[in-house]
């Protein structure tokens, strides 16, 4: 090939290369069937989500469960006789495309609150929206440090610390473990955040913490680690690894003849690491359980199946991101006629006591002029034969569900933490 | 010893697999002299269409694994015979950048198919996710499987080497292609068996790694480039000597991890074993064993910069544009600030790659330590904004020394695979320490400056960073730094046997580019108000975007940073989800398709007069702009007679006593090419050294001139040792010397070459001297300058690029340059091949006055007979390494011995035999 003719190839495959990722892009929400009753005007609702990008298969249901909410509440009543458009925006996981989307979200006017479910961009999007005047409503909290202390963040999940770290030992109890050892990915050093958690929480639960061990998510072989844990005893091994090198770690301690369970909390719990074969799972859930058998649950199921039929919405991220945009619903269930982000903020602060029924982990209260409250309560589960199971502990609800399903637990954090 | 067997099995499985991606690797290196840095993506490729295959379409394991190993294997290599053929003429960073580029590339896509997310997917072999018991621990059978499958696979390559007519061919192409082609085999078709078993190799690989890692573009390419490892313990030579290398590393690696479970602090070790031994092992190998595979190498081309008018014009008018972004940006504004934080670590990394031809893998490494240690001084300590950001990529200088070393002994493709080491072993060893990211999620706090707290200000704050370094980076361009630079760019051996230090001068890019690195490593981060491990600008493979981006910038200094910095800005408007793979794939796309074009292309011949004519009307040239020494215009008087005063001398003890070398000794293997030869030639004389073709005159000169290491014997000039002394310290004891091939700087003016004869001594080792040069020293060098190309005739070509003229006028710049220099003697190689009569005799007459006025000595190996009877005074005849006969011209002449060894009826044969071979 001449170098013209090359370089006109050259040329071609680019506009091609850049026609194709434009015309890839997805940037709002998808034709809903509005109610006719639904004349107001139309309220914008944002959401940042990492779809794509790194650790992505942990949150990305969350914006087909906010489009199926968005398509079953126009259907429905709408929020105060509005319809609703879920404006979705992907972070890619990444921190400068996050930043300008959360800008993009700020800028407009309309859109009257954001719901934020990407974990790994939380700080720079909390340096755009932190103490601006659009009202920040959950999803999944991973710091408290940002959930508890801008006053436009209004939580409905737990943060991860020291929740969702809490929960990882304390549902050793659901299924009857007593020696609890962690397995944290060796080339993050948040990854061992947890680690120095681990012993005064065991021993506020009253199991032993017999250590933990770092591993490579890249590894070929996770045999010295599957060794190491199995001397120790553990029958309890939390994984703080990406799902797919947690889900190969798995295989190999159950073929060195390790037998107990294997921890997932939050986050982590997706397909990647579920679908293992007899892997005996337990942890904790930072969304509702998805399986329970309660009319809400069910309302969510439905609506899961019917408009967004090929999402995966077995993950604690559809769960949460589904009740903190109830939530939303319910602060803007006074909104007036051409209601603003002060209106949003105020209907929020009308909110006392709050659990959606079962759907948020603990009853929350937003009070004008103060920070939002840590969201300390999640639901226990565990995965047997394939099949998920809620398993609650003994001690009140953090819920009004005083037991079964969606009964939740509270942690609190220990004397170190 | 029980206990260590899972790992000892684990371990040779995952070895063997190192071992068979290493072989693949050097069976097509040697036979093609091309590294193939993409040899992972081939692996993955491969991952990929198994996967697709049998996971997806859900055909069997056997048809699955039978199409993509025994099809797309070498269909891969057929592809990949094609590129390498295309890379092959061309400068190692784009034989570099063109198979690096396969990385994005397949990173790109295989993202936009399968997500960034590792795949987890089972053994599909039988029995293969089943146990074994071996003692008190369970073996699984992929792991066996995979062994024996490598080992095969190896074994049989082995036997294809030892017994076959191919494999014989292949090892015969490595030493000899030219004679193998004489025999009647094609080296081309050997070639493309070499890429066809390589191919194969990478795809069998990919398909064994994949139940081993899971489906995952960049785990799996970086799990290949810990085969490097295996290569380099096998010299990137010995197939035995690679098996047993990746034996040995993937062993190292489970093995140690046994051992460091319980170590915190060391438990990135295992994953990054691979790479420090890699690194070790580029540095332990003897360098005559990391010498490139092909020396030969297109000309870089021809370089054009605008007039200065332009320049300086369009400088005011991209600043202006940039100033102007917040007007519009909008929400964009992120980006924007991105996009010049990457424009300083392109500065960066064009001054040590385009400007000094280094490699460097490991630039974002070099950001992230600056971040870090920024952060430190910041928030840690509280020091104030602009000390902690000046303090931070201080930090990072010596990290960029460190580099350096490798960088002091090695070229090319092994520099860039001991900085992507490097890059990756502090990624997995240091990254996850607590002092380095913390172990917070949120990683580091990176504040803004307290007077540019918002995106609009921190913009122009950066924007300024962004204008500082550029005229930075050209100042230090235009100063003697970047002079050095180019000349040990492109005439490493020119520049140093004319006194300049290259160590010094690699120590000082490398010191200044990671110093540049560090800051925007630190813009980068209070861009986003912390920098974490999970932040891909910090990661190796992001060190791999770097380098392949910069090779699709056109333009110049700093214009390529600009243009390639800004791409930053486009996932801004482009809002697919997958529009960052997409340009992965397409920078991939285009850097292959650069590299085997040679470099972006040079501006279209009418914008280049257009710009003149708006610049000032000068004739539209290829020559650079810079102020020539000379005057330009073509020579009105041929004579010699315009020889000035000596630019300059060295200090020796003994000007008369000259050159001197004693009882020289080199070996190579167990062949002497010099054996004891004693050689003078005193001030003031031509002394001629001539032999037969292979009778060891070159390497006499190269002995002499430091840059071989004899066996034995004393060099001296002017009466002082410096046998010990290295070529640089020789070149500014006194000695010059020209080359039989040619060193010039191609993409430098004529004057420019002639210029670095000069200022290559008074640069010489000291940094400073190496930096900038004085006053006075900057007349001395233009006096020089032009007294050399007035001299040897050539005051016309001044301007030109030395890459555009002829074999003739090449020899004459080289001389000139030798005669710029502060020398008081001059060795010279063939300088008379390629000069036709005119040139000859005049040269004869330049070398004659030079040694009449100036006083120094000459010694000139030369096979033109009748020129070396004609202008010297005493003559050494070498054979076979030893010295035949020494004596005056007529001595030599009525020597019976020297007759029968080399002149009588050979000489017009060997005349004739010269020319041939420079025509």
């Amino acid at each position: 090939m001449t170098r013209p003719r090359r370089l006109a190839g050259i040329t071609c495959a680019a506009a091609s290369a850049l026609v194709l990722a434009a015309c890839s892009g997805e940037d709002g929400a998808k034709t809903a069937t509005v109610n006719p009753e639904l004349t107001k005007s139309e309220i914008k609702i944002g959401l940042l989500v990492s779809q794509t990008g790194a650790s992505s298969s942990s949150s990305k249901s969350a914006a087909d469960a906010a489009l199926a909410w968005q398509n079953w509440v126009n259907a429905g009543p709408g929020i105060a006789g509005h319809p609703v458009k879920v404006v979705v925006k992907d972070d890619k996981s990444d921190g400068a495309t996050a930043s300008a989307a959360a800008q993009e979200l700020l800028a407009d006017p309309e859109i009257l609150s954001i719901t934020i479910e990407a974990p790994n961009t939380e700080q720079p999007v909390a340096s755009v929206l932190g103490g601006k005047d659009v009202p920040v409503i959950g999803s999944t909290g991973y710091q408290t440090k940002i959930w508890t202390v801008q006053p436009n963040y209004f939580p409905t999940g737990p943060q991860a610390f020291p929740t969702t770290v809490a929960v990882q030992v304390a549902s050793a109890k659901a299924v009857g473990a007593s020696k609890f050892a962690s397995v944290y990915c060796a080339e993050i050093a948040a990854c061992k955040e947890a680690v120095g958690l681990y012993g005064p929480l065991a021993q506020q639960h009253g199991v032993q913490y017999v250590g933990s061990v770092a591993a490579s998510t890249t590894a070929a072989s996770y045999t010295a680690e599957c060794l190491r844990l199995k001397n120790m005893g553990a029958d309890l091994i939390q994984i703080s690894i990406a799902p797919a090198a947690g889900s190969k770690l798995i295989s190999e301690c159950m073929g060195q003849g390790y037998s107990g369970h294997f921890g997932v909390t939050a986050g982590a719990v997706n397909a990647d690491i579920t679908s293992t074969p007899n892997a005996k799972l337990v942890g904790g859930l930072q969304g509702f359980p998805w399986w329970a058998d309660d009319p809400k649950v069910r309302q969510f199921r439905d609506a899961m199946k019917k408009y967004a039929p090929d999402a995966d919405y077995a993950t604690p991220s559809a769960t949460s991101t589904w009740s903190a945009l109830e939530l939303t619903r319910k602060a803007g269930a006074k909104l007036p006629d051409a209601p603003t982000r002060k209106d949003m903020v105020t209907g929020l602060h009308t909110i006392k006591d709050e659990d959606l029924g079962g759907l948020l982990a603990q009853k929350i209260t937003y009070t004008e002029g103060k920070p939002g409250p840590a969201i300390n309560c999640l639901w226990v589960y565990k995965l047997e034969d394939g099949e998920f199971a809620s398993a609650p502990l003994s001690g009140p609800s953090g819920n009004s569900v005083g037991s079964g399903e969606l009964k939740s637990d509270c942690m609190t954090a220990p004397a170190t933490g | 010893m029980q206990e260590l067997i899972p790992f000892l099995i684990s371990g040779l499985a995952i070895g063997a697999v190192y071992g068979l991606i290493g072989t693949g690797l050097i069976v097509t290196y040697k036979t093609s002299g091309i590294f193939n840095f993409g040899h992972g993506a081939l692996a993955t490729i491969a991952a990929y269409l198994f996967y697709w295959l049998h996971i997806d379409l859900g055909l069997s394991w056997q048809v699955s694994a039978a199409v993509t190993v025994l099809l797309a294997g070498p269909l891969m290599g057929l592809a990949m015979e094609f590129i390498a053929r295309q890379l092959a003429p061309q400068r190692v960073a784009m034989k570099i950048v063109g198979t690096a580029g396969l990385i994005l590339l397949v990173q790109g896509l295989g993202t936009i198919k399968y997500g960034p997310d590792p795949i987890s997917v089972q053994g599909f072999l039988p029995k293969s996710e089943e146990f074994i018991s071996v003692g008190s621990v369970n073996v699984q059978y992929k792991y066996l499987f995979t062994a024996a499958i490598a080992l095969v696979a190896v074994a049989a390559l082995w036997g294809l080497f030892r017994y076959t007519r191919i494999g014989l061919a292949m090892r015969a192409v490595v030493d000899d292609a030219d004679l193998l082609a004489i025999k009647g085999v094609s080296p081309v078709g050997v070639r493309r068996a070499a890429w066809l078993i390589g191919s194969t190799f990478a795809a069998l690989s990919g398909v064994l790694l994949l139940p081993l890692v899971g489906l995952e573009p960049i785990a799996l390419t970086f799990l290949v480039v810990t085969a490097f490892g295996a290569a380099a313990i096998g010299a990137f030579a010995s197939i035995p000597l690679t098996f047993l290398g990746g034996l040995v590393l993937g062993v190292a690696t489970d093995v140690t991890k046994k051992f460091l479970l319980d170590v915190s602090w060391l438990a990135g070790l295992p994953a990054s074993l691979p790479f420090v031994i890699l690194v070790a092992a580029l540095l332990l190998t003897p360098r005559r064993k990391l010498m490139p595979a092909s020396l030969v190498e297109r000309r870089p081309p021809l370089q054009w910069n605008a007039p200065w008018r332009v320049r300086a014009g369009t400088a005011v008018v991209v600043v202006a544009l940039l100033a102007s972004v917040p007007a519009f940006a909008g929400t964009k504004l992120t980006f924007y600030i991105v996009a010049l934080t990457q424009i300083v670590m392109f500065l960066s990394l064009g001054l040590l790659v385009r400007t000094s031809g280094q490699v460097s893998l490991c630039h974002a490494a070099f950001g992230a330590i600056g971040a870090v240690a920024f952060s430190q001084f910041a928030v840690d300590h509280g020091l104030p904004w602009l000390v902690a950001l000046l303090l931070g990529a201080l930090v990072v200088v010596p990290v960029g020394a460190l580099v350096a070393l490798p960088a002091i002994r090695l070229s090319g493709v092994f520099l860039a695979l001991a900085t992507l080491g490097f890059g990756i072993m502090v990624e997995r060893l240091f990254y996850p320490l607590n002092w380095m990211f913390t172990p917070l999620s949120t990683g580091r706090a990176m504040p803004r400056p307290s007077f540019a707290q918002s995106d609009t200000a921190f913009y122009f704050f950066v924007l300024a960073i962004v204008v500082v370094c550029g005229a930075a980076v050209v100042a230090a361009e235009r100063a003697r730094l970047g002079r050095m630079l180019r000349g040990m760019a492109e005439a490493p051996t020119a520049v140093s046997t004319s006194g300049l230090s290259i160590r010094v001068t690699k120590l000082i890019v490398f010191c200044v580019s990671a110093f540049m690195a560090g800051i925007s490593g630190v813009l980068y981060g209070s861009t986003l108000h912390f920098a974490g491990t999970t932040d891909m600008h910090y990661s190796s493979f992001y060190s791999i975007t770097l380098l392949v981006s910069l090779a699709l910038a056109p333009f110049a200094s700093p214009w390529y940073a600009v243009f390639i910095g800004m791409a930053a800005v486009l996932p801004g408007y482009l809002p697919g989800e997958d529009t960052t793979y997409w340009l992965n794939a397409a920078f991939g796309f285009f850097a292959i398709q650069v590299a085997m074009a040679g470099g972006t292309p040079p501006a279209p011949a009418r914008l280049r007069a257009a710009l003149e004519r708006l610049g000032g009307g000068r004739r539209p040239s290829l020559a650079g702009d810079e102020p020539a020494p000379g005057t330009g215009g073509p020579p009105t008087d041929t004579g010699v007679d315009a020889l000035d005063e000596p630019s300059g001398h060295s200090v020796v003890a003994d000007q008369d006593e000259g050159f001197r070398i004693r009882g020289m000794t080199v070996r190579f293997g167990g062949v002497t090419a010099v054996d004891g030869v004693d050689l003078h030639a005193p001030a003031g004389r031509i002394t001629g050294l001539i032999g037969p073709n292979g009778a060891g005159k070159t390497t006499l000169f190269n002995a002499g001139t430091g840059l071989l290491r004899p066996d034995g014997g004393h060099v001296s000039m002017g009466g002082r040792d410096i046998t010990r002394a290295s070529a640089a310290a020789r070149g500014r004891a006194g000695v010059g010397r020209t080359f039989q091939i040619m060193n010039l700087c191609d993409s430098l003016t004529v004057a420019e070459n002639v210029a670095l004869g000069h200022e290559s001594g008074l640069a010489g080792s000291r940094p400073w001297s190496q930096i900038a040069a004085t006053r006075a020293q900057r007349r001395q060098t233009r006096a020089a300058t032009e007294s050399a190309l007035r001299l040897c005739g050539i005051e016309h070509l001044s301007r030109r690029q030395a890459g555009e003229l002829s074999t003739g006028e090449r020899r004459l710049v080289e001389l000139a340059r030798c005669l710029a220099g502060r020398f008081d003697a001059l060795l010279l190689d063939e300088p008379s091949s390629g000069l036709d009569q005119m040139e000859t005799a005049r040269f004869a007459q330049v070398l004659e006055k030079v040694v009449r006025e100036r006083g120094i000595g000459v010694l000139i190996v030369e096979h033109d007979m009748s020129l070396v009877m004609r202008i010297c005074s005493y003559i050494y005849v070498l054979d076979f390494g030893r010295l035949l006969h020494e004596g005056v011209p007529e001595s030599v002449r009525a020597s019976a011995a020297v007759r029968a060894a080399y002149l009588g009826t050979e000489e017009l044969q060997i005349a004739g035999d010269v020319r041939e071979s420079e025509a």
